[in-house]
């Protein structure tokens, strides 16, 4: 199995390069960080500085730690992308009498084997790197003689070796959890679904039943609509009742023009979008004109508020109103408004994870501007947490495609060009991406304000750090877009 | 007394049960394979065959129900005495069950033997083997997407067969193959039968299911009919077959 699992990992160099480069990636940042946020000397000059600055926050260690968090957040993406394209050797496996123990062998072997080799130059480089950032550290704190400690190594290895047991779990968890029919017909995923007991509650009530089919006396929702639904008696007649005897009343002319008036469908996005936006608004109009820093803080977890209802249920309610307004007149805007709706529905924890860590670090970066030294920590952390975020997306997007080739085949079977599909892809990956990208930089838009309403010299770094965060995503974005066009493409050609 | 291979009583299989979608793909059914036995399982789409088989091939868990291997119930067998049986005495064959993309014909085949951990000499002598009696023993070399759809098939039915099976499930094996391929690939599987193997068939082709030696036809999750074929030709066990099929298309006008 070892044997098999090296080979397959050579053969599908692709999916193992992704893997290589993001545990690259993750061990570069965090052996970097690590070394900086236990260097002795940097962590003395900063809190002699922001002791002096009435403030007792260790920002190198905290940062070290979102950062090391975020590259975590990473890898267990990329892993997951991993496992979802070797499904299909999954199923060979297991079918043709492999144990579970022996598939977690397979991966784990692929696993241990593109760790040990992303580590090497990922500490290689870390360590050469870590020459010209102390050079720059150093330039800016005035310090010098830096002495890497065996505690930075030491921290990255067991972390690494921790990220390493989770890989193992998440990877028994998930064979073992594996139904290989479910791989073969992919259908009745739903298996194990629990009913919902609320959803069962309210039907119970309405027939006058509690949740286990008992009767009961009083139906606490029992205004009209329930007796209504509960009387299987009362049937829609066309012929009877006030509004028929109505309507044989009118002449000619009024009964034509009542006929031909054709029934709109009310289309309208909910009363809790609307109180979650306006949270957001509100909040959004605050922030700027806040007085101190906690109501500022007020104002802030107020948008925040908005901003997370919103992205649970006002992204997807604006993509079902958009959907059902331009149902069968748009042969693009249902596939692609679906598709966009079943991502962002599973990308919600990503996305508000990085609306909030992208604002939080903006505003760090713009409070500590007037103080080089916590302003470049802040900066640096802003940097790394944008780039790291938004290849998790660019991940995520990626297992998305993976599932989605089956559609895009049939939908390639039943008539659309090949030309067709990649405009849907296009709109799709231009529509997710921006949906990235307007929340947060609204928040931090109004961030900004509050800072250039006393000081407009901070118009530049507002737009250089919003246009940064633009770039990545767009970088980011076009990767992504590339591959899930590439995966389509190659599915659809199989299929010819 | 009749020596069966598989033996399954009280089947049923219910999905999403104890939710308001709960569906009844299998209805309590009885099933037994003897040794040596060529069985056909045909019925409508969406009949319950594939559940079935899922279930007869321990790829999935019946809701109801045991299963016995050579006499002696599936939950006597541990994890790895499982996966043995499923490597070394069970075939199975499903288009859905794709080559890997990655891994060249010969490699693909060789899967369930490299899982067994057999000797590299061992393996090659038995790929070439079963690659001549399909007829491919000249695209081993190439990968899945060099190959026509056709030679993909009986890769995978070689893939199905390599282990020397005592027993093989097909799920509709000759689903992409035009007829002159269909009657190779299911002469290979009459005569792998007449050597002892056992081979349950699962097609909605009466053709197809005119090879086998008893047929289970199947309506709504339930055995509606059993058929088999005795002394009776080929040809009259077909002409038969296609009656017990247009008996359910007469119930329909």
């Amino acid at each position: 199995m070892i044997r098999l699992g090296l080979k397959m990992m050579w053969r599908d160099k692709k999916s193992s390069l992704f893997y290589l480069l993001a545990m690259f990636i993750g061990i570069l940042v965090t052996f970097t960080f690590t070394t900086i946020a236990t260097d002795r000397t940097v962590t003395n000059t900063l809190s002699e500085l922001i002791s002096g600055a009435n403030s007792r926050v260790p920002m190198n260690e905290y940062l070290a730690l979102i950062v090391v968090s975020f590259c975590c957040i990473l890898v267990f993406y990329v892993n997951n992308y991993f496992i979802l394209s070797k499904q299909d050797e999954i199923a060979g496996l297991l079918t043709y009498g492999a144990t579970t123990y022996k598939v977690v062998i397979y991966f784990l072997t692929q696993t241990a084997f593109l760790f040990f080799i992303a580590s090497i130059p990922a500490f290689i480089l870390g360590y050469v790197s870590l020459d010209f950032i102390y050079q720059w550290i150093d330039s800016i704190l005035g310090t010098s003689n830096h002495t890497l400690t065996f505690q930075s190594f030491a921290f990255t290895i067991i972390l690494c070796m921790t990220i390493y047991m989770y890989l193992i779990l998440y990877i028994v968890l998930h064979v073992s959890k594996l139904e290989v029919k479910d791989i073969l017909y992919g259908e009745r995923k739903s298996e194990n679904t629990k009913p919902n007991k609320f959803l069962l509650m309210i039907q119970g009530l309405l027939k006058g039943e509690d949740e286990k089919g008992n009767k009961v006396n009083r139906n606490p929702f029992d205004f009209e609509m329930a007796d209504s639904l509960k009387d299987k008696n009362l049937v829609y007649r066309p012929d009877q009742g006030p509004q028929f005897e109505e309507f044989m009343k009118l002449n000619e002319a009024e009964k034509a023009a009542r006929e031909k008036k054709p029934k709109e469908k009310k289309v309208s996005l909910g009363s809790s979008i609307k109180i979650y936006s306006a949270l957001f608004i509100a909040g959004v109009v605050l922030i700027p004109f806040m007085k101190s820093d906690n109501s500022m803080m007020l104002a802030f977890i107020l948008a925040f508020v908005g901003i997370y209802g919103l992205v649970r249920r006002g992204i997807l309610a604006l993509i079902k109103y958009l959907k059902e307004k331009n149902m069968y007149t748009d042969r693009f805007s249902m596939v692609y408004l679906s598709n966009l709706k079943n991502t962002i529905n599973r990308s919600k924890i990503i996305m508000i994870l990085l609306i909030l860590s992208v604002s939080v670090v903006f505003f760090l970066c713009l409070k500590y501007r007037n103080n080089v030294h916590e302003m470049v920590i802040c900066v640096i952390g802003y940097l790394v947490t944008v780039i790291l975020l938004s290849v998790c997306i660019m991940f995520f997007e990626l297992i998305e495609s993976k599932q989605r080739a089956l559609v895009y085949s049939n939908m390639w079977k039943v008539g659309y060009t090949r030309k067709e599909l990649v405009t849907i892809m296009r709109k799709e990956m231009i529509l997710y991406y921006a949906s990235f990208f307007v929340l947060p930089t609204i928040l931090c838009a109004a961030l900004s304000l509050r800072f250039i309403l006393i000081d407009t010299t901070y118009i530049s770094m507002c737009i250089g750090l919003i246009l940064y965060y633009l770039a990545v995503l767009v970088v980011t974005g076009c990767i992504a877009y590339v591959i899930y066009r590439q995966t389509i493409l190659s599915a659809i050609v199989e299929e010819r | 007394m009749a020596e069966y291979v598989l033996e399954a009583s009280n089947l049923s299989r219910i999905y999403n049960k104890d939710t308001e979608n709960a569906f009844e793909a299998l209805h309590p059914t009885e099933v037994q394979i003897e040794k040596g036995d060529f069985v056909a399982i045909m019925g409508p789409s969406g009949a319950g065959k594939t559940t079935l088989v899922m279930i007869l091939s321990l790829l999935d868990k019946p809701t109801t129900g045991r299963i016995k291997l050579d006499g002696r119930p599936t939950y006597d067998y541990s994890e790895k005495e499982l996966a043995n049986y499923r490597n070394e005495s069970l075939g199975f064959i499903s288009m859905d069950l794709i080559l890997w993309p990655n891994l060249t014909i010969e490699e693909n085949i060789a899967l369930p033997m490299t899982i067994a951990k057999k000797n590299k000499a061992e393996i090659k002598a038995r790929v070439l083997e079963v690659a001549k009696l399909c007829g491919i023993e000249q695209i081993l070399k190439k990968k899945p997407d060099k190959c026509s759809g056709g030679q993909r098939q009986r890769a995978i039915v070689c893939r199905g067969i390599v282990s020397n099976p005592k027993f093989i499930v097909a799920d509709e094996p000759t689903g992409n193959l035009d007829s002159k391929n269909s009657h190779e690939v299911l002469g290979l599987f009459q005569q792998l039968n007449q050597q002892g193997t056992g081979v349950l068939l699962v097609t909605h082709d009466c053709q197809v299911a005119s090879y086998s030696t008893k047929t289970i036809y199947i309506e709504d999750g339930k055995i509606s009919k059993v058929l088999e074929r005795k002394d009776r030709s080929q040809q009259e066990y077909y002409e038969e077959l296609v009656e017990l099929t247009s008996d359910n298309i007469e119930e329909l006008f």
